[in-house]
């Protein structure tokens, strides 16, 4: 009896050991075969990053030599020839001068844009708390004598690239410094708090803020959520700030109502998984 | 006294015209000659003169050099000058629009005195280009050939 039981169990440890080593082989052909596809797919991102570079390279090179020419001769028909053109003329051409040097600004930032996304991520244990202190007195030219009332809480240090994350909180420090330009009394605060068992670092204004409706456009590249004449701008600044925060695993998000101020919330490290 | 002394390898005429106007405007009148690519240059640098030897009497007190040139590019030209001992000590300038880092390291790596990205902005074009007439041609003192 317990020979046929033994044999029995013996009979169904083979099947077992059969069925595994069938399901192993499947397994290692559906591996080979995604490796393959894994192969292919990281050689199209190679392709897809090397054409993006040379396309970098292409509006670095190529887009900004007619350009000087656009903006060199309006200004030698100015230095050659201001005597003799009528003011309307001067006017004109000053217009065609200005932009022709927007454009070389847009170009540069969209530039300075693609070189952040190829930049490889070098992390190392940062003290936010230092950065921010560094980036509002580096800053303080671009307050041009405001008084705004800085306000810094706690900010625990976290892992992330120094240079990049100096670069998250200069363009959300800026930028609050740029939006409160028009509110009088101007605070801007900077600190944290935990949630999810994460840091979530924290910029806030009472600046002119914006209407939530449009908030989706506010990370795009180029996309602006105010005029040039109220506020300058290439609408970079936010794009690049959430492209860092992305690049590390982190979100960033934003609450804000037109003329209450903006809150930007931002994690610098994923979430638990 | 040297014939040339300033040397402008530029394929585009336009910023030929721009660099020599800013040039003058900077009340540089040193003679320049302009060489339109890369082999052009090399030719006029390393060319054999009518008595069969390299025409090295040719040599400019300063080389602006552009990289993206047609034929031989910017870089070659700035190998070639700075790994012959005839050619070596003439500083080069790299003029370009390129402000890629790894064209920076390389002109660097290869040799080059000196770079700087063209600006858009023809006054902080004139100014630059001011700036290496300066240096180069005024300030710098280079060993007697």
């Amino acid at each position: 009896m317990t020979l046929v039981l033994a044999l029995i169990a013996v009979a169904a440890l083979i099947c077992v050991i059969l069925f595994l080593g069938h399901q192993l082989q499947r397994l290692r052909v559906a591996l080979a075969l995604s490796d393959a596809r894994l192969d292919r797919a990281l050689q199209d991102m190679r392709a897809a990053s090397a054409e993006l570079e040379s396309f970098s390279y292409t509006v670095a090179h190529d887009l900004r030599a007619p350009l000087r020419a656009i903006d060199g001769f309006s200004r030698a028909l100015i230095e050659d020839f201001g005597g003799e053109l009528e003011p309307e003329a001067a006017r004109l051409l000053g217009t065609v001068r200005r932009n022709s040097m927007r454009m070389g600004a847009l170009m540069d930032d969209l530039l300075g844009f693609s070189r952040l996304l190829r930049q490889p991520l070098h992390k190392s244990r940062i003290e936010p708390a230092a950065i921010v202190r560094r980036v509002i007195e580096e800053g303080a030219g671009m307050a041009q004598g405001r008084d705004i009332a800085f306000a810094i809480g706690a900010l625990p240090p976290c892992e992330a690239d120094p240079a990049l994350a100096t670069r998250v909180f200069a363009e959300l420090i800026g930028n609050a410094v740029k939006f409160t330009a028009k509110a009088p009394g101007a605070r801007i605060e900077i600190g944290s708090r935990e949630q999810d068992g994460r840091t979530v670092y924290v910029v806030a204004d009472n600046g002119t803020g914006f209407d939530m409706a449009f908030a989706g456009k506010l990370f795009g590249v180029f996309q602006r959520l105010h005029r040039a004449e109220d506020f300058d701008g290439n609408g970079v600044g936010l794009a690049i700030a959430q492209r860092i925060v992305h690049r590390h695993g982190g979100e960033i998000w934003t609450e804000a109502a037109p003329d209450q101020g903006a809150i930007f919330s931002f994690t610098l490290e994923g979430r638990a998984p | 006294m040297n014939p040339v002394e300033i040397m402008l390898v530029e394929d585009n005429p336009d910023d030929v015209e721009l660099t020599v106007r800013a040039l003058r405007k900077s009340n540089f009148t040193n003679p320049i000659r302009v060489l339109r690519d890369g082999a052009e240059a090399l030719d006029y640098l390393f060319g054999t003169g009518t008595d069969g030897k390299p025409n090295m009497s040719a040599a400019p007190v300063v080389l602006l050099l552009d990289l993206k040139l047609p034929k031989v590019n910017g870089a070659e030209v700035l190998q070639k000058v700075k790994n012959d001992p005839r050619t070596r000590t003439i500083p080069v300038v790299v003029l370009t629009s390129s402000r890629e880092e790894r064209d920076l390291h390389e002109t660097y790596k290869l040799g080059a005195n000196s770079y700087i990205v063209k600006p858009v902005d023809f006054e902080q074009f004139n100014r630059a280009v001011n700036q290496i007439g300066m240096y180069w041609l005024l300030i710098n003192q280079q060993p007697a050939g």
